[in-house]
């Protein structure tokens, strides 16, 4: 059985202009896997993440035909039980560590924190997990680390704790946002390094959430891909040279390449049509 | 055209003193394409900040055309010299209009023909008249980069500083905001100096690259040497590693 299912997820937010349908139609399965949403600023991939966790504001408008979480369903129900999920069983990494960590508390506070609220643990066992886990997240210096605060370290090493902050109550998924997007290239491919080790020990599901295809091919078993608040391609990233949506080949086609420099790069052209098809063609 | 002779900026905090940029020396011939790559905090975005006057107080020398710019009065200084940057949303005034973006610098020098010169710069950049009563925010990322080009435009300069100017943006349109800056580049024989930490950007456009690492040069390269692998610093060969292999 698959961990998570979304058919038809449509969000709508409200906003002055009237209603906007951010989320148009998208289903999804999620198995024992590393799954890719990637699409451009507005897309709504990130509302999806949200939707998922029921992070979106009160004012916006979440429906889907089923939208569960193994058997549970996520849409109907109580607040309760969503905030069991919500760490526990589904966690989620967010673009920028240095808005997503507490600034007035210690980092190794905020580890242990995550495991405290799950589990019946001492503060002494939660301690020496969270310094296991900021071992296991590549830090040489666990104790040291643990007493600094976050505008202490760096945003690579920010985003290693924010990894071990959703590693530790051992998820059955996480949803990681961007997570790479605010680090330097050479800090990006340790901390995807971190992830990919963790959730594969773990036995972890993945959820990624990127703009960058390329990034994509590399890291993850299936891609989809969102145009305009749906999904126009479901691909296996092994196959991404081979993708067949003229949106998903104009994204790659549009980044420079240093092995192949073309004097002017190809420039997309949007086809309503990929619009009115409501999916793959 | 730019001659930047070991040029050394300190920033002071309370408890200490920094080296932002440590001994730094270039020279960008006329009409070249020049990029400075590096990760955060390399001190690549303070070489253009020493140049546009955002910087005071660093010490070596810098001539533009020959003529120190210390002792260039700061509106000289503009004619020749104007600054894209990273975030078209920030660098654009909310409650202005395009119009009144684009005919602020020509009101400062006191030029005539404004209406013609902001409709020139308007087409030069792909844009139309239509956009002259919008603001910032009823016009997309790529039209807001391509307004702010046009307002570095507009007075004519001969060399355009570019700060990580398409990284704010979706790679569809980074590739028409890459392709206008390399058809501009050829109409106005303007010089670049762009900052990216993106190589594949920094090699689409630019002929010369300096590798920038805790605010030193570390290494100076062709284009063609960098595509070939033709590199010597261990860091240069890093970040050209990370490149490739995300292609």
């Amino acid at each position: 059985m698959s961990v998570l299912t979304v058919e038809k997820l449509n969000v709508t937010f409200r906003t002055d202009d009237g209603a906007k349908h951010a989320v148009r139609d998208v289903s999804f399965t999620l198995n024992n896997e590393k799954l890719a949403i990637v699409g451009e600023s507005g897309s709504g991939k990130s509302t999806v993440g949200k939707a998922i966790l029921r992070l979106n504001s009160p004012s916006t408008q979440v429906r889907a035909e089923r939208l569960a979480f193994r058997d549970q369903d996520l849409l109907t129900c109580s607040e309760k039980a969503m905030r069991t999920i919500r760490g526990q069983h589904i966690s989620m990494i967010m673009q920028d560590p240095k808005f997503s960590l507490n600034p007035v508390v210690s980092v190794g506070d905020q580890i242990a924190e995550a495991l405290r609220v799950h589990r019946r643990i001492s503060r002494q066992a939660a301690r020496e997990a969270a310094l296991d886990m900021l071992r296991e997240v590549s830090i040489s210096d666990p104790e040291h680390v643990f007493d600094q605060y976050p505008h202490e370290i760096s945003g690579g090493m920010g985003q290693r704790v924010m990894i071990a902050m959703m590693v530790i109550p051992e998820p059955d998924i996480i949803i990681a946002d961007e997570p790479t997007s605010a680090l330097d290239v050479s800090v990006q491919q340790d901390v995807l390094d971190i992830l990919t080790r963790l959730i594969e020990k773990k036995n972890i599901s993945l959820i990624f959430i990127s703009h960058d295809l390329n990034l994509v091919k590399k890291f993850c078993d299936r891609v989809l891909v969102m145009y305009s608040g749906q999904v126009v391609e479901s691909i296996k990233a092994s196959d991404l040279a081979n993708a067949s949506h003229p949106y998903t080949r104009g994204l790659m086609e549009s980044l420079p390449s240093l092995r192949h420099r073309r004097a002017t790069l190809p420039v997309m052209t949007r086809d309503p049509a990929w619009l009115a098809q409501g999916g793959a063609p | 055209m730019i001659a930047i002779d070991s040029l050394s900026f300190d920033v002071s905090t309370f408890t200490r003193r920094k080296r932002i940029l440590s001994d730094i020396s270039l020279e960008i011939g006329k009409g070249e394409c020049f990029g400075l790559v590096g990760e955060s905090g390399s001190g690549k975005s303070s070489i253009l900040k020493c140049l546009a006057g955002q910087f005071q107080g660093w010490e070596g020398a810098i001539e533009i055309e020959g003529r120190s710019i210390a002792d260039t009065p700061p509106k000289k200084r503009s004619d020749t010299l104007q600054m894209v940057f990273q975030d078209p949303f920030g660098a654009l005034h909310p409650r202005h209009t395009i119009r009144k973006i684009l005919s602020e610098p020509l009101a400062i020098k006191g030029v005539a023909d404004r209406a013609e010169r902001i409709e020139k710069a308007l087409t030069d950049v792909g844009l139309d008249a239509s956009f002259l009563p919008r603001y910032p925010h009823q016009i997309s990322g790529g039209q807001r980069q391509r307004v702010a080009i046009a307002r570095a435009i507009i007075m004519d300069p001969s060399i355009l500083l570019l700060d990580e100017p398409t990284s704010a943006l979706d790679v569809s349109v980074q590739a028409e905001i890459l392709n206008l800056l390399a058809s501009l580049h050829q109409r106005h024989q303007l010089t670049y100096l762009m900052v990216s930490h993106d190589l594949g950007v920094i090699a689409h456009l630019c002929e010369r690259v300096a590798v920038m690492q805790a605010g030193q040069i570390v290494e100076i390269v062709s284009r063609d040497d960098l595509v070939e692998g033709n590199v010597t610093h261990p860091y240069t060969r890093e970040l050209l590693e990370h490149a490739f292999s995300r292609e």
